[in-house]
């Protein structure tokens, strides 16, 4: 008699935005030839109304996309447990954010990612999808560059401003969707903005539909994000055979082969691009081809990423707080990015339990964590560059996102964090670059370095180098720079109190 | 094969940076016990104390040598390191050079506890600077009747592995010198003809030329219609990681009748940040498949199997004085390879003709597209004539060699 093996039971988390999309449905339908599977959507701003309750008893293994600060909840509760993390949003999470699931394994759409969580000693497995190309339409019409944005985060600096910088009055036509992820300002009018080139736009379509044949009479997408989790629209546009226009990011430039198959540009010190007909056609034939090529990889994936979710092994629980967790990291998360980072630096002996196989400093054996005996970072270049992802460990409170070439202090206060390895302990002096937002009267900044008054400069809307002395004692081992300014500002649109933009800071 | 009798009791094969559980130290251990055991009554293979137990155990290696190269193949996290060095017992930081007297102190245990005798034979396949000075003075210590022979192979990669020298390579070669004067049976070879004629220029030692044995069965030809190219081995800068895109982008500017696949391992995951961005553009390149760092020698197997050529762009300074196990692996596997002119092992690929040699990297894409044009009967009876040379000449010197 042929008896039916049960499935094994899988929780899908996913973010209710991505679940209302579908953008990942291809995820949920390739889980389901293998899993049951059942669906949990939520919402990060109110957690309390998803039913994150189930136990070990209940499901066999959680798979957790986007959402990889709920990982420890459910290694705590002994789950076998699979994120999926998004270049997007996960991008400038610290070392410990990865360590507190190494537990966990992880399935990386993109390669930085993929790096980054093995950096950080997790388990990773890279995939990268590819859409089906014979769903769309591969015939384009190269006798003119017409090109198509969606205009979805201005806020990011990727707004038709900065599109008409780029491409100038080259193109014949242009059509912008202006439909914001945000509910921001209008920006100015677009149609002044590309000289002699017909420009055309829409705030809203009934159907999807429409939206597809609009990218259909095109043959140029200009990306509208900095970086993508997986980036399904430029990947169909990639696809139908478009030449995409993309900042030079995770996961674009993991598709894009630079003036080959489209074009990475940097959002920092972008010069108009030369575009012709034939180079766009080439391109977009190169694009399509990418995509052609890729999908059959792709379908071949899907098994090996099934193997490793269903391979997935049960966490070592240990004397994990599980109550703790439940209700502590989703808290610390959702108070922003700072306070979550300060939460799992007060947590580190955590990872005792989170992280069994790592060597920690306690041990004195050093490992991983090789950031002193404070837990800070250790900096052993003489320059810090603000805006990429190498500074960020080091900077604590009261820090904006990253920019490219520079950081916003959000208020009047921030702090940096590490410690000085070799000659940088004896530095005497330090060189900060920076610049402030409009301001009614000249920006004044104190610098405090290990608590005592270093010095206090006049900081104006140009971004220039200002070197002040340090303390006899000079850096230290162990070291907090507080940078204190004198007014805020609130721009229009903006959440954020702006203070200071800081480009650098070097020691001498 | 070697067929010559029994020339000796015992020989241990040694290599006391055989630590990492992949690439070429542990199976070259492997080899060269099967090499060595129809000359001997009983081989041993010894590796670094720091190798995995679980890996010992199934290949039957003793780990016997302090590991003193942490800061070239780091293995461990500095402190660990500092810590095990600084727990040997013969270990003291007073001395001009603290790591010998480790490597003497592990020397003399080795020889004390394996009853080495002048019949017994110390063989040491990739030999590294802490290694050959530790037996050269745990011989000098013992009398002259249990005093074994030393056969060392030079293959330019850790000799000069030492922070307490400012010229590690003269210093060996000085102690090699020495340890000849004294009595010490002492047999050379490298892996390269300039490395031998280098080393035998610096110790007047006559230095004999030993590249890896054969070691794998001819694998067939591929019966695809693309045209696989792999760039096999650990990805490093001076193994030309860094060009690889260049080259890719020359392929495709003018497209060959076979599509041109490249496969190839990545950097080591820390460390590489700076080439991210590189990588990331080598990711979308049509036709690349990117390997993790580190892969299984099956997989490995399965990728000169699945392959037409062996791409080696390997840095022409670094790869003055060395060869390459990989484009000896090719060979054995049955694979031509394309490389550099101006490395040591060119030289040999050039008369044995083991593949194709070009002078740049630019000149790589043409020659891609030249080998792909070849019809593989034709390719394979190249591969045939080549491969038959260079391994009835390796077979050769290591028969007279161990000999001597």
């Amino acid at each position: 008699m042929n008896k039916k093996i049960a499935k094994k039971r899988l929780v899908y988390v996913g973010h209710h935005f991505h679940l209302k999309t579908r953008s990942t449905q291809f995820l949920v339908e390739a889980l389901s030839t293998r899993f049951s599977v059942t669906t949990v959507a939520v919402d990060p701003e109110n957690l309390a109304a998803s039913n994150l309750s189930f136990t070990r008893a209940e499901c066999d293994v959680v798979v957790v996309l986007q959402l990889d600060f709920l990982a420890p909840i459910f290694i705590a509760r002994g789950i076998p447990t699979v994120v999926v993390p998004m270049f997007d949003g996960s991008e400038h999470m610290p070392e410990l954010h990865w360590q507190f699931s190494q537990q966990a394994r992880f399935v990386s759409f993109s390669r930085h990612l993929h790096v980054k969580i093995q950096r950080a000693g997790g388990q990773s497995l890279l995939v990268k999808y590819f859409p089906e190309p014979e769903a769309y339409v591969s015939a384009r019409k190269y006798r003119e560059l017409s090109g198509f944005f969606w205009e979805r985060r201005p806020d990011s600096g990727v707004d038709a401003s900065f599109i008409a910088k780029l491409v100038g009055s080259q193109l014949d036509r242009m059509h912008i969707h202006q439909a914001r992820d945000l509910p921001l300002p209008p920006g100015p009018n677009v149609k002044t903005l590309f000289g002699d080139t017909e420009v055309t736009t829409s705030t809203w379509f009934e159907n999807r539909s429409e939206l597809s044949e609009l990218m259909a009479r095109a043959n140029i997408y200009f990306a509208p994000r900095l970086s993508e989790g997986i980036g399904m629209g430029f990947l169909e546009a990639m696809a139908q055979g478009m030449a995409v226009i993309a900042h030079d990011a995770s996961t674009h430039n993991e598709y894009i082969a630079n003036w080959s198959s489209g074009v990475l540009y940097s959002l920092h010190g972008t010069h108009e691009l030369v575009l012709s007909t034939q180079k766009v056609a080439e391109m977009g034939e190169a694009a399509r081809q990418c995509i052609a090529e890729g999908r059959p990889i792709w379908l071949r994936q899907i098994d090996q990423m099934l193997d490793w979710i269903d391979g997935c092994p049960e966490p070592d629980v240990g004397d994990l707080p599980a109550d703790f967790l439940d209700t502590e990291i989703s808290r610390a998360y959702t108070a922003g990015f700072g306070a979550y980072r300060r939460f799992l630096r007060r947590n580190i002996h955590l990872l005792k339990s989170l992280a069994p196989k790592m060597e920690t400093v306690a041990s004195g054996k050093g490992g991983v964590i090789d950031d002193g005996p404070a837990l800070m970072p250790a900096l052993r270049e003489s320059t810090i560059a603000f805006g990429s992802a190498g500074a960020r460990q080091y900077l604590a409170k009261g820090w904006s996102h990253d920019e490219p070439g520079f950081v916003w202090v959000d208020g009047p206060y921030a702090t940096l964090n590490f410690s000085a390895v070799g000659d940088l302990a004896a530095a005497r002096s330090l060189t900060i670059r920076c610049h402030a937002p409009p301001l009614p009267h000249p920006q004044r900044l104190a610098i405090v370095v290990n608590g005592a008054f270093a010095d206090a400069i006049e900081v104006g809307s140009e971004s220039i180098e200002h070197t002040i002395a340090l303390p006899e004692v000079g850096l230290g081992a162990l070291t907090e720079i507080a940078l204190f300014a004198e007014q805020t500002c609130k721009l229009p649109g903006e959440a954020r109190r702006l203070s200071v933009a800081v480009s650098s800071i070097s020691f001498h | 094969m070697l067929t010559a009798g029994r020339v000796g009791r015992k020989a241990l094969v040694c290599d006391p940076v055989c630590v990492l559980p992949y690439g070429h130290a542990m199976p070259a251990l492997n080899h060269y016990r099967r090499l060595l055991l129809p000359r001997f009554e009983d081989v041993k293979c010894l590796a670094s104390k720091s190798f995995s137990e679980k890996l010992a155990v199934e290949n039957d290696f003793e780990q016997a040598f302090t590991f003193l190269y942490n800061k070239y193949i780091p293995v461990m996290g500095e402190a660990r390191f500092n810590e095990m060095v600084k727990a040997h017992p013969a270990f003291s930081d007073a001395f001009a050079d603290p790591y010998e007297r480790v490597a003497t102190a592990d020397a003399v245990d080795i020889l004390g506890r394996h009853e080495i005798a002048s019949e017994d034979t110390i063989f040491m396949p990739g030999a590294d600077f802490y290694g050959i000075v530790g037996f050269l003075n745990a011989c000098a210590a013992r009398p002259a009747a249990q005093r074994p022979k030393i056969f060392i192979r030079l293959i330019g990669v850790l000799e000069a592995a030492t922070p307490f020298y400012d010229d590690p390579m003269g210093e060996l070669c000085r102690r090699i010198r020495a340890a000849s004067a004294a009595g010490v049976r002492l047999y050379l070879s490298a892996e390269t003809p300039a490395y031998a004629d280098y080393v035998n220029e610096q110790t007047g030692l006559i230095t004999y030329l030993t590249p890896y044995p054969e070691t794998s069965e001819r694998l067939p030809l591929p019966e695809t219609d693309d045209f696989n190219v792999l760039c096999a081995g650990s990805a490093r800068l001076d193994k030309g990681f860094h060009h690889l895109l260049e080259i890719m982008q020359g392929v495709h500017a003018n497209p060959s009748r076979r599509k041109v696949l490249l496969t190839t391992q990545t950097l080591p995951v820390k460390g590489s940040e700076a080439w991210d961005s590189y990588t990331s553009q080598l990711y979308a390149t049509s036709g690349v498949t990117l390997l993790e760092p580190v892969i299984s020698s099956e997989l490995m197997h399965d990728l000169y199997r699945a392959c037409d050529i062996v791409l080696l762009p390997y840095a022409q300074d670094v790869y003055r004085m060395r060869g390459s196990a990989v484009m000896m692996e090719a060979a054995g596997a049955g694979r031509l390879c394309l490389t550099l002119r101006g490395t040591a092992f060119s030289r040999q690929v050039e008369y044995y003709g083991l593949g194709e040699v070009v002078d740049t990297i630019r000149d790589i894409p043409d020659a891609i597209r030249k080998m792909a044009a070849m019809p593989r009967d034709r390719m394979q009876g190249r591969i045939d004539q080549a491969r038959a040379r260079f391994f009835l000449d390796i077979n050769a010197a290591y028969a007279h060699w161990l000999s001597l």
